[in-house]
């Protein structure tokens, strides 16, 4: 973000927090496009969302307001955190409504699964119900993070799939994430589970170069 | 990818060439895919190719109708599944390769479990009984792609209180010891579930064994020396088991347990 850029932004979020309704329209203007392509990007792999990226984009942005001016819950004299947290809002709005859909189907009960096979082979880890992501390196409970590790770690995730460059390895990423298993994954790609596995174990690879953590 | 992923690079290009193949009808043949190996013969390779062929031929001989909404059909030979000792007979080299042959079998079980009928992991034990670790990779396999999943709720009319887990198996269900009362349900290695506590009459420290036998069958044990355990309404006694379908209901004390295949 460009000097002045972040300079007007921070002039906005704080008239926004002293209740200046023309800096709300303002911030809405300035973030809800690129949020929605964000939304948009993501839920392309979840049929049952494709046509509610708008509903869901104003939903988070509308989260975001609430937390951040009426219960003031974050910290926002550093403005070039603003947009990670914001998406962070709503990528995980978006996965809340997707894991509610899911639990539906399965029955009523929300749960997410661990990534265990995206380590290495004899890697295996069971889960509980926390949201736990597991690239072979424990993920704790977004419940218990700090919204500046939040950011990081959705920071480290965008940088994963920005490696990534074969379409088909960022779809079974992109699938994983929303607790399809493997073979899940390779009902709906219409590939091979070997595929699936075979591209996790790069992905696992990738996951250990971008956050420096051993397998 | 990044460059320092050649071997797996290769070995990807190909299972995208076998995928295209059976997505369009047209499998790319074994003989065809292998024949850059040469002289050289790389066992990661040829078994990833293998278990690949072998997956798609399960999943085609399950599926009722075609995988792919592509024109055209597949040919008889296509339709026909191979079973891990055909794969062995054209490739006798295999044989010697312990995790080459367990790929295999991981692909077969696993196939034939998702898209067939569920076979018992006893039957590649017994098919495969030269080899120590089938039992152990295949119950690991489970685990790792269809584990079981647990839903514990309280008995007592006045509670509320539910949680769900996935576990691994052999799973051991009982009541918590001194050491474990931190108020945690399940111990770290996802293999011993706490189902009440400490000074809870009628739960043994370990109660109930379970163990996978197949993707939706589980062996209940009631390890127990004298305590009861509910199977889906009816009690079972101490020292004896019994081979279930999932899901199923289990009571452990004040806990029952609903288990199912995640």
């Amino acid at each position: 973000m460009r000097p002045e850029e972040s300079e007007k932004l921070q002039h906005l979020l704080r008239a926004a927090s002293n209740g200046d309704t023309a800096a709300h329209d303002a911030l809405w203007v300035m973030f809800y496009p690129k949020l929605k392509a964000a939304v948009r990007y993501k839920v392309a792999s979840m049929p049952k969302l494709a046509n509610d990226a708008s509903d869901l984009t104003s939903e988070a942005l509308q989260s975001f307001f609430r937390r951040a001016f009426v219960d003031q819950e974050f910290d926002l004299n550093c403005p070039n955190s603003v947009w990670q947290l914001l998406k962070l809002i709503t990528m995980r709005h978006v996965n809340d409504v997707f894991k509610g859909i899911k639990a539906e189907k399965r029955g009523g009960a929300i749960a997410t699964f661990s990534f265990e096979s995206l380590g290495k082979d004899g890697n295996s880890g069971g889960s509980s119900c926390d949201s736990s992501v597991d690239f072979g390196v424990t993920v704790p409970d977004s419940k218990q993070l700090e919204p500046s590790d939040e950011v990081e770690w959705s920071d480290l995730l965008d940088r994963l799939l920005a490696s990534i460059e074969d379409p088909t390895a960022k779809q079974i990423l992109l699938l994983r994430l929303e607790h399809y298993s493997n073979s899940e994954i390779a009902d709906r790609l219409q590939i091979s589970i070997r595929t699936v596995q075979r591209h996790l174990n790069v992905i696992a690879g990738l996951w250990q170069t971008e956050s420096g953590e051993t397998l | 990818m990044t460059a320092a992923d050649t071997t797996d690079g290769t070995v990807i290009e190909i299972l995208d060439r076998i995928d295209r193949g059976w997505q369009s009808r047209s499998p790319v043949p074994v003989s065809e895919l292998i024949a850059p190996l040469q002289d050289s013969f790389d066992f990661d390779y040829l078994s990833e190719v293998l278990a690949a062929d072998s997956e798609w031929r399960w999943r085609l001989a399950g599926f009722n109708a075609e995988p792919s909404s592509e024109p055209g059909v597949y040919s008889e030979a296509d339709r026909n599944p191979h079973f891990v000792e055909d794969y062995l007979e054209q490739f006798p080299k295999l044989r010697g390769e312990v995790s080459c042959v367990l790929k295999l079998i991981e692909s077969e079980f696993l196939a034939r479990s998702r898209w067939c009928n569920p076979p018992m992991i006893a039957e590649f034990v017994d098919r495969f009984d030269q080899i120590d670790e089938v039992d152990q990779h295949l119950v690991k396999v489970l685990d790792e792609h269809a584990p079981i999943w647990v839903a514990r709720d309280s008995r007592a009319v006045s509670s509320s209180q539910s949680h769900q887990f996935t576990v691994k198996t052999p799973l051991i269900v009982g009541r918590c010891t001194k050491e474990e009362r931190n108020g945690k349900w399940l111990t770290n290695d996802f293999r011993r579930l706490i189902v009440a506590d400490n000074d809870e009459p009628g739960v043994s420290r370990e109660h109930v064994r379970i163990t996978r036998v197949a993707i939706d069958r589980v062996v209940i044990a009631n390890v127990s020396s004298q305590s009861m355990l509910g199977v889906n309404g009816v009690d079972v006694l101490p020292g004896s088991a019994q081979q279930l379908l999932l899901p199923t209901t289990l009571d452990v004390g004040p806990s029952r347990l609903r288990l199912s295949v995640w």
